[in-house]
């Protein structure tokens, strides 16, 4: 690099440049041209097909690219190597954003082994029932509780709010985890991305919990650069309002995740300035309850990217009534909605981080691997099962 | 030792069902699903620059996995488990029924089915009835989960009443001997020959015709209807089918479908195959026509209609010298054509209430 030391700033930003262009264009061109011809003129709405994974892998490169002119990590010289980051399909799709910096020793020596193996089948099927068993139950829940409407009155619609958090929790989580438990298999070791986000006791610990290698992210490239919180409160609150919004952003192109990251902006600052320290000293279940009913609204923020559903789906709350759909629907879904409560606490961690040594563990263990990997290669087989009535041909 | 179970298990897991995939023997169609499967996608270049290529595969995989149903029957048991109360849209209900879960109802929808068989009605120049059968949930509501929708058959039959169709209505006979007899198969979407012999004699009595007396005359066993094949619950015991025969001398008919004469109108081959409902009138078929030579009063009959009618026409060709019967899931040719050239002196609209209710096809009955 000798030689270009005077020129890496103009390096960096050659490359930053070049990865946002590509991202504005394939992600948000249909967004930007949608929003113009709204505000302004009619301009024709442009439509581009989204590449797999590009919010990831742009984001990836951009990690590796200002690491490398903070000089945090070595330069990667080797195309295959350094082609095998970015497009490593584990978690090309989905997440977590791994930093080029965490896995570059891996990169260029790992060791496969089978207790790592062994640890990915474990995650990987964990990652594996999230997903197919409890978020598309969850999502099957919250759609029939929307086509319900208005007659599912307030209890169908606290309990359509839980069975989005539950899906999208697990979704996300599950594909997290799916990523790990693959990577694992390939000698790989990613970071954590989800630690048991529904048990914070604030908006601010959600998001230290939630998607951890996005916000990890947005902190050292975006915020801490824009100054952070060292240039007085002011500057700190706008930081946090340009870091939420264009986190919200990163989620979908549609103004509704605009909201939705300016939503948790607000709420984080709040929590900075006062709220924090309230809800230290009240009791833990009242700032659980806190923590949780915004995260849901949240979720219904993010969920519904039409203002005008979402106005639908806050006014049924008064709806009143409960209609025999939605009884029906409640009471159906009810074991598996405890089945997930329950699943997304850490007491399942914690009892095989306390038994993991027993000598009857890896029967056990195995035992129940072979009974998820049947359940759930059932329920995706089961969604491809599609009976008429009548022959068709 | 231990540490190689867990990848040992994971890979023989994948590695077995992929073979047993690739090497278990591939049927072109699916008796349960009633649709041909997928075929292995053509490996050409265009192909797989479209991406068809892969699409495709993946419908073949999934069409094709090995154990198919048995997969399918785990996942609608692990259902039970957990507090469903059936699976794929079928109720597991008491005493063994199958019961079909209602779809949503579509107030405009009805009313434009309704409308169009009421256009159809003003204008073929006979005498018209509609009679809908009532959902298996409908009339069998002490067979019901606990918990279940709500089924929508008074609020079609209300909307059948102001459309000012001449409606017989089902379902006050059909309450008082749904408890004496069985007019539902448990395992079928159907009525059972009971169910149709009474839709028979209220059709009789709304037209004006004496009823003939019928027998029992055979019991078919080991009939596993449609709600069977969707539930996947494939531990239910099968139904039985009865044959009922006209109790005086057999009569002279003739049946034609897709241009081939047969004189039963009960096909004894469809007992083999998957679906023994077939059994009356070879099943579906775009159009039929029954001439039934030992009666002459000059009746001829159109009937527009869905399966539900099969069983109870075996019954009502004993009182026409020709029945008629178009199903507009395959015939596309317009009704009024019809009336000229089979000389129809009546017409008769016979859907299962969902159907009546839930079809896009009545169109073709006026193109």
């Amino acid at each position: 690099m000798g030689k270009y030391e005077g020129k890496k700033k103009l390096f960096l930003v050659i490359g930053i440049i070049i990865n946002l262009l590509l991202l504005g264009y394939f992600k948000y061109v249909g967004f930007l041209t949608e929003t113009i011809s709204l505000l302004f003129t009619n301009v024709a709405v442009k439509t581009v097909a989204l590449p797999i994974g590009i919010s990831f892998y742009t984001f990836q490169i951009m990690s590796y690219l200002i690491d490398l002119y903070r000089g945090k990590c070595g330069a990667q010289k080797n195309i295959i190597t350094f082609g095998a980051y970015v497009t490593m399909f584990p978690q090309l799709i989905a997440g977590p954003i791994v930093r080029y910096r965490d896995i570059e020793l891996q990169l260029m020596e790992r060791t496969e082994s089978w207790e790592k193996f062994g640890n990915g089948v474990r995650l990987f099927t964990v990652g594996l029932c999230k997903k197919v068993l409890l978020a598309n139950t969850f999502g099957e829940l919250f759609d029939e509780l929307v086509g319900v409407g208005a007659g599912a009155g307030f209890v169908g619609h606290i309990v359509a709010m839980l069975a989005f958090s539950l899906q999208i929790y697990f979704d996300f989580s599950g594909y997290s985890d799916m990523a790990r438990g693959l990577g694992n298999m390939f000698g790989f070791d990613f970071l954590i991305n989800f630690n048991y986000p529904y048990i914070s006791k604030s908006i601010s610990e959600f998001w230290r919990r939630w998607h951890i290698s996005l916000g990890t992210w947005f902190k050292e490239y975006v915020y801490i650069p824009l100054g952070g919180n060292r240039k007085g409160t002011f500057r700190t609150c706008l930081n946090l309002f340009i870091v939420w919004a264009l986190t919200g952003l990163w989620h979908g192109a549609s103004w509704n995740f605009v909201l939705w990251g300016l939503y948790y902006g607000i709420l984080i600052i709040i929590e900075k300035l006062f709220l924090g320290k309230v809800l230290e000293k009240i009791p833990a279940f009242f700032s659980h309850l806190y923590a949780l009913v915004l995260v849901a609204l949240g979720w219904m923020l993010f969920q519904f990217t039409d203002m005008h559903e979402l106005c639908t789906f806050f006014t049924g709350f008064a709806g009143g009534g409960f209609s025999t759909d939605a009884r029906y629907l409640v009471l159906t879904y009810l074991p598996m909605l405890i089945i997930g409560i329950l699943a997304s606490l850490p007491i399942w961690k914690n009892a095989y981080d306390k038994w993991k040594e027993k000598r009857w563990m890896p029967w056990a263990e195995s035992i129940l691997v072979i009974l998820a990997l049947l359940v759930c290669t059932a329920s995706l087989v089961t969604s491809t099962y599609n009976p008429f009535l009548y022959f068709r041909f | 030792m231990k540490k190689k179970i867990l990848p040992i298990i994971f890979c023989a897991f994948i590695l077995i069902f992929c073979l047993l995939t690739i090497i278990l023997p591939k049927s072109a169609r699916s008796a349960n699903e009633k649709r041909v499967l997928a075929t292995f996608p053509e490996f050409t270049w265009e192909n797989i620059k479209s991406g068809s290529f892969m699409s495709d595969f993946d419908t073949y995989v999934a069409d094709h996995f090995a154990f198919r149903d048995k997969w399918v029957g785990l996942y609608s048991y692990a259902s039970l488990a957990v507090g469903r109360n059936g699976a794929n849209d079928i109720y597991s209900g008491k005493d063994g029924y199958l019961i079909a879960a209602p779809k949503d109802y579509n107030t405009e929808q009805v009313t434009g089915n309704l409308t169009k068989l009421k256009t159809f009605a003003d204008n073929c120049g006979v005498t018209s009835k509609l009679m809908i059968v009532p959902e298996t949930g409908y009339i069998l509501s002490g067979k019901l989960p606990s918990q279940h929708k709500d089924y929508y058959d008074d609020k079609l039959y209300k909307a059948a009443q102001s459309s000012g169709l001449d409606l017989i209505d089902l379902r006050n006979t059909f309450k008082e001997n749904a408890n004496s007899v069985q007019l539902y198969y448990k395992t079928d979407h159907h009525v059972t020959s009971e169910g149709a012999l009474l839709m028979y004699n209220a059709y009789c009595k709304s037209v004006g015709l004496t009823p003939k007396k019928f027998a029992l005359s055979e019991t078919i066993y080991g009939f596993y209807g449609t709600s069977y094949s969707k539930s996947g619950l494939w531990l239910k015991k099968p139904d039985t089918i009865h044959i009922y025969s006209l109790a005086a001398d057999p009569s002279d008919i003739n049946i034609t479908i897709d241009g081939e004469t047969s004189n039963s109108l009960l096909f004894r081959d469809k007992l083999l195959t998957s679906d023994k409902y077939e059994i009356f009138l070879n099943g579906n078929h775009d159009l039929t026509v029954i001439e039934n030579n030992s009666v002459n009063n000059g009746k001829h009959l159109l009937i527009v209609k869905d399966s539900f009618s099969h069983c109870f026409t075996t019954f009502l060709a004993e009182n026409y010298e020709e029945i008629v019967l178009i199903d507009l899931r395959y015939y596309k040719f317009g009704g009024s054509k019809l009336i000229d050239e089979y000389g129809i002196t009546d017409v008769l609209f016979l859907y299962g209430a969902e159907n009546l209710a839930t079809s896009t096809d009545f169109g073709w009955l006026n193109f």
